[in-house]
């Protein structure tokens, strides 16, 4: 359980598995490390072009996927003194969109938003007979940014770390 | 029994998959949300496009808090788009409108005053000055004219969105009561080019076929339609027969690639302008391979052409109308079909595979099903024909091609003009509220049919004016020159919507001899262009009717209050028409033929004229004992809705003309719409072929009896290039259009906050080639620029549509990226629609 | 705990034999059906064995033109119980 990097609140929290942690900027170090030198300067959320960087409890920044997806730019990284972001090689995170069953293409309903927004091309929709086109998403395609998630009208995607 | 967690998820399951099967499982609920007892469910058609999906409206506790796809609706078979989806929010945006807004300073009307709430009587006290000096004027200079010399300085704009009722109400306030024929709809972007392409082919307005064809045809053909995110419905309708028909084919054409190529068998870009090259090569194929259907054409066609080098529709003094040989004219003459055979010879394979960039094979292809007798073919289409400067010539050269083949009329063949609106067909066409029009297809230069409508109508003969008024793009023009003072804007956005905001559009709602009023339930950038904003009441807020692009009219009952002051469009209509005596806009021979209108408001002329107000207040009840408001009914004392469709149903019964007959008002209430004419309480799915049209007698096979001789007109139109090419400063084309996410100007769609996410403002497509070229990349802002005006937006290379390079598509829907300053005004100069498809600009960094 | 509804066309003319087919198939129940060919069939699963495999399955079908997915659950409440001890 501690290769997820728990930090001491999450453990006071019962997190043991490092899920319920907030999304921390790509390139964070594990959660524990990151919050030990992270000072909270804000920094790195004045340098995010998209704008969706936030700051959250304690001072930590914070993913904020509502505000939109990432674009894996770096600036965040480039922005960052204290070394809480890593160099920005490698990827960024293991996070992968998960679609669950409120998707409104269940209910017979067209909507392609999120596979319009998705840029690796991982969601992708197929026309099919009977209904609408529904979402196939192929999670080895998926980067984890977050864009469909901030675009979808149903509120159906969700970010797991894989 | 206890429901168990795998029970319920099982009964979801088999919910979900019977919806979209369309099938009812007993002992299921057909819907998960239907399992609230608390919510009312109800019928309605969808408030967006013209596909005309039925929609269960669900209400608690006086608020629409639910809408899905309705499982009994014929035509989406409790499918639903996402727009649809979210209905239930369009009504609860924060800034709806509540109550009258004048713009004032020091307590006072002022031009450049800034709007401030005043109650109803005062907004229609400052109206009815305003029009009553308008047509004081007006009266005036027609002093002893005949009706076909009048003019009128009011004017109004309406709505393809108008219920039936509402359209009907306003064309006969204007047409009869001010004696103007300057009403217009937003149909008129929209379908003029199809009315147009409909009456000089077949002398009747609206598709022979149905959506039924979507299941019948072995071959689509999309011209200019992107029904996959468009008509979305329809579209799941055709991939279903696609992918479950064998040998079934779907040819795509478009000068972009979009959603539906997806699904494209051949999938062809072509050049802007040149479908009119491609639809004659199609016709020079199928005669020199002989395939025409012989029998057919002698029996069933006549050979015509229609008069070239016609301008484009702009402002007299514009160097290409002074260019133009015969600017305007559409007069049809006869040739024989071996003169038509030798007019369609150019367009070779060769020459139009050049033209046109498309490649010959697939060229071939195409031409090739259209000339297979044994291939059922239904060709789509929708703005990328209409708005088109061409848009008649080029609706009439897909006519052709049918129409040599016999391919028409019955099940599968069928040229079919998809409509953009829920009621273009239902209303704006159908009740005759464009400036042209009278209702069930009769004009108002026609004095036999302002005779019949005076009769109907109980006026005094020469009531009705008998010249065309202003069409759409012509008010603008005349707003600006001072010559349309009085202006109502009702049930649509056209400072957003019409081509060259800049120049047009902007200084005439603006300019100090005019008085505007706009109604909408939302602050549009037209509504805040005004004088005097009018808060409406939407959708189910009132009982209504709309009918779709299959001749499809349905039915809805009223389902909640409107907000606030706000009131429906009939009501602000009726009660307007209260404001004014006979006397103060009809001349003293007009009167004189009638005294006993001396004295009395058009409102008594009008609406209570024994017709109107026949049927007195009632209950309004669905089947399961509900009962629904009406709050006009509680108003006026009677049934309003009721009396002016009943009134309006006589036009399709008692007239000339035959082929237009609607069913008793209560009938509607009752189906999920009926596609007319409706005789004997049975509808009509393809018209003019015996069997399936009443109209067609036993024996005569196929008559198109919309025109006198029963037989269709092919109209030979030659290839003529646009108003506006890319040349070297400004070199791309732009093509503009709508989101399957928002539906036209957004001021709907935009404010539910779920779709607004989905997709928030308009960007540039664009080829990413281009892109480079100009040092620019996806996400980057950049400016569009044309010879009128400017935007700026965000770069888009990827998603849904990919233009070719050469040609950016940018969506209209968004009121802060406001294209239209940058489209050009040119319009087809036979229909008067706009062409939102080509323009020139150029793309820069912003 | 694995849930699916499935919407599968069969040719019409084949949909008696479809329908018995199905109903042989492990965990799929048929609750109704249109006499176009059209069948609204529930699949359960508590194996491993993806959902998919099952349509697939369903797909090749004689008589079958397409089997498609409307609705999926799957209820892991215990499985997420589990990972909590772990």
């Amino acid at each position: 359980m501690s290769a997820r990097g728990i930090s001491r609140l999450q453990f006071l929290r019962g997190d043991f598995t490092g899920r319920a942690a907030p999304q921390r900027p790509p390139w964070a170090l594990p959660e524990a490390r990151f919050t030990e030198l992270c000072d909270g300067c804000g920094d790195c959320i004045g340098a995010c072009p998209e704008g969706i960087l936030v700051s959250g409890r304690g001072g930590f920044p914070q993913v904020d996927f509502g505000r939109g997806g990432c674009t894996f730019c770096g600036e965040c990284v480039q922005a960052c003194g204290t070394g809480a972001l890593a160099d920005g090689s490698g990827r960024a995170w293991s996070l992968k969109a998960y679609i669950d069953e409120t998707c409104v293409t269940n209910r017979g309903v067209e909507c392609r938003s999120c596979g319009d927004h998705c840029d690796p091309l991982a969601i992708r929709f197929r026309p099919r007979a009977g209904s609408v086109a529904r979402p196939m998403l192929d999670q080895a395609q998926c980067t984890g940014c977050g864009s469909c998630q901030s675009v979808c009208p149903a509120g159906s995607i969700q970010m797991h770390r894989g | 029994m206890k429901l168990t967690r795998r029970d319920f998820i099982k009964s979801n399951a088999i919910a979900a998959t019977a919806a979209a099967a369309g099938i009812t499982v007993p002992g299921i609920k057909t819907a998960l949300a239907k399992s609230d007892a608390r919510i009312r469910w109800d019928k309605a058609p969808c408030r967006f496009c013209g596909t005309g999906c039925s929609v269960l409206v669900g209400t608690r506790e006086g608020r629409v808090v639910a809408t899905q796809g309705d499982p009994d609706a014929p035509v989406n078979r409790g499918l639903n788009c996402i727009k649809g989806y979210f209905l239930s929010k369009i009504m609860y945006g924060k800034d709806r409108l509540k109550t009258p807004l004048l713009r004032m300073k020091n307590g006072r009307f002022d031009k450049e005053g800034h709007f401030e709430p005043i109650s109803w009587d005062q907004a229609f006290d400052i109206m009815a000055e305003k029009w009553k000096a308008a047509i004081r004027k007006d009266l005036e200079r027609n002093k002893g004219l005949p009706p076909e010399k009048i003019t009128s300085s009011v004017g109004m704009f309406g709505s393809g969105q108008w219920t039936v009722w509402e359209g009907y109400a306003a064309s006969k306030l204007y047409k009869a009561g001010f004696r103007s024929n300057n009403i217009d709809p937003n149909a008129r972007h929209c379908m003029a080019s199809a009315v147009g392409g409909f009456i000089r082919a077949f002398g009747a307005d609206e598709p022979m076929g149905c959506y039924d064809d979507l299941e019948h045809a072995d071959v689509f053909v999309l011209w200019g339609s992107n029904m996959a995110e468009m008509h979305p419905i329809l579209w799941s309708r055709l991939t279903d027969t696609r992918l479950t028909k064998e040998g079934c084919e779907v040819h795509v054409l478009s000068t972009f690639k979009h959603r539906c190529f997806e699904l494209a068998d051949n999938g062809m870009v072509f050049t802007p302008q040149t479908d009119l090259a491609i639809l004659n090569y199609i016709a020079n194929h199928i005669i020199q391979t002989k395939a025409y259907n012989k029998d057919f054409i002698g029996k069933h066609v006549n050979f015509t052409r229609t008069p070239t080098d016609i301008g484009y529709g702009l402002r007299p003094e514009h160097p290409l109308e002074q260019k133009a040989k015969n600017p305007g004219k559409g007069k049809l003459s006869k040739i024989s079909f071996e003169e038509y055979a030798k007019s369609v010879e150019p367009y070779t394979l060769e020459y139009t595979s050049k033209l046109s960039g498309v490649p010959k094979d697939q060229l071939e292809w195409l031409a090739r099903v259209y000339a297979d007798p044994d291939k059922k073919v239904t060709s789509f289409w929708t703005m990328g024909f209409n708005q088109h400067s061409r848009g008649v010539w080029v609706n009439g050269l897909v006519y052709n091609v049918h129409l040599l083949m016999g391919k028409i009329s019955e099940p599968g063949n069928s040229p079919f003009s998809l409509t953009g609106q829920p009621s273009a067909c239902g209303t704006a066409r159908e009740v005759g509220t464009f400036a042209h029009r009278l209702p069930a297809d009769y004009v108002v230069f026609k004095k036999p049919h302002r005779d019949f409508a005076e009769k109907i109508w109980k006026l005094p003969e020469g009531t009705l004016p008998g010249k065309k008024g202003y069409h759409a793009v012509l008010q603008n023009r005349m707003l600006r020159d001072g010559k349309l003072n009085a202006y109502w804007v009702m049930c649509n956005n056209n400072m957003q919507a019409a081509a060259n905001m800049n120049e047009e559009t902007w200084p005439g709602y603006r300019n100090p001899a005019n008085f505007i009023v706009v109604s909408d339930p939302y602050p549009t950038v037209t509504a805040m262009a005004a004088d005097l904003i009018l808060p409406t009441a939407m959708w189910t807020e009132k009982e209504g009717a709309y009918g779709n692009a299959e001749r499809r009219t349905q039915f809805w009952r009223q389902q909640v209050a409107p907000p606030g002051e706000a009131r429906s469009d009939l009501w602000q209509l009726m009660e307007f028409s209260k404001r004014f005596k006979a006397e103060e806009v009809w001349p003293e021979e007009l009167l004189a033929k009638a005294p006993e209108y001396r004295g009395k408001t058009l409102y008594e002329i009008l609406y209570r004229n024994g017709q109107v107000d026949k049927y007195p207040k009632q209950e309004v009840k669905d089947s399961a004992g509900n009962v629904y408001d009406n709050h006009e009914m509680e108003h006026f004392g009677f049934y309003p809705q009721k009396g002016l469709f009943e009134e309006y149903r006589r036009f399709g019964l008692e007239g000339p003309k035959k082929g237009h007959d609607l069913a008793p008002f209560d009938a509607y209430h009752k189906a999920r719409g009926l596609r007319w004419p409706v005789v004997d309480g049975k509808e009509t799915l393809w018209r003019y072929r015996e069997g399936y049209d009443p109209y067609v007698a036993k024996g005569e096979e196929l008559r198109f009896y919309g025109r006198k001789d029963g037989r269709a007109n092919i109209i030979f139109a030659p290839y003529e290039p646009p108003a506006e090419s890319p040349d070297d400063e400004y070199d791309l084309w732009l093509s503009t259009g709508r989101v399957l996410e928002h539906w036209h100007s957004g001021s709907m769609t935009r404010r539910v906050p779920e779709l607004y996410r989905a997709f928030p403002d308009a960007v540039i497509f664009m080829h990413p080639d281009d892109a480079r070229a100009r040092g620019l990349r996806r996400g980057l802002p950049a400016r569009v620029v044309s010879r009128r005006g400017e935007i700026v937006a965000r770069v888009e290379t990827r998603g849904r549509n990919r233009p070719p390079r050469g040609l950016i598509f940018v969506p209209w829907f968004d009121a802060g990226r406001l294209i239209n300053k940058v489209t050009l005004d040119a319009t087809d100069p036979l229909s008067k629609e706009t062409d939102y498809k080509k323009c020139a600009v150029k793309v820069v960094k912003a | 705990m694995n849930i699916s509804g499935v919407l599968v066309r069969a040719r019409p003319e084949k949909i008696d034999s479809v329908r018995a087919e199905l109903e042989r198939m492990d965990g799929v129940e048929v609750h109704g059906a249109n006499p176009d060919g059209r069948l609204v069939v529930t699949v359960e699963e508590d194996g491993d064995r993806a959902m998919a495999d099952s349509v697939v399955r369903m797909q090749d079908l004689p008589g079958v033109i397409a089997a498609s997915m409307i609705y999926h659950e799957y209820d892991d409440s215990e499985q997420i119980a589990g990972s909590q001890e772990a």
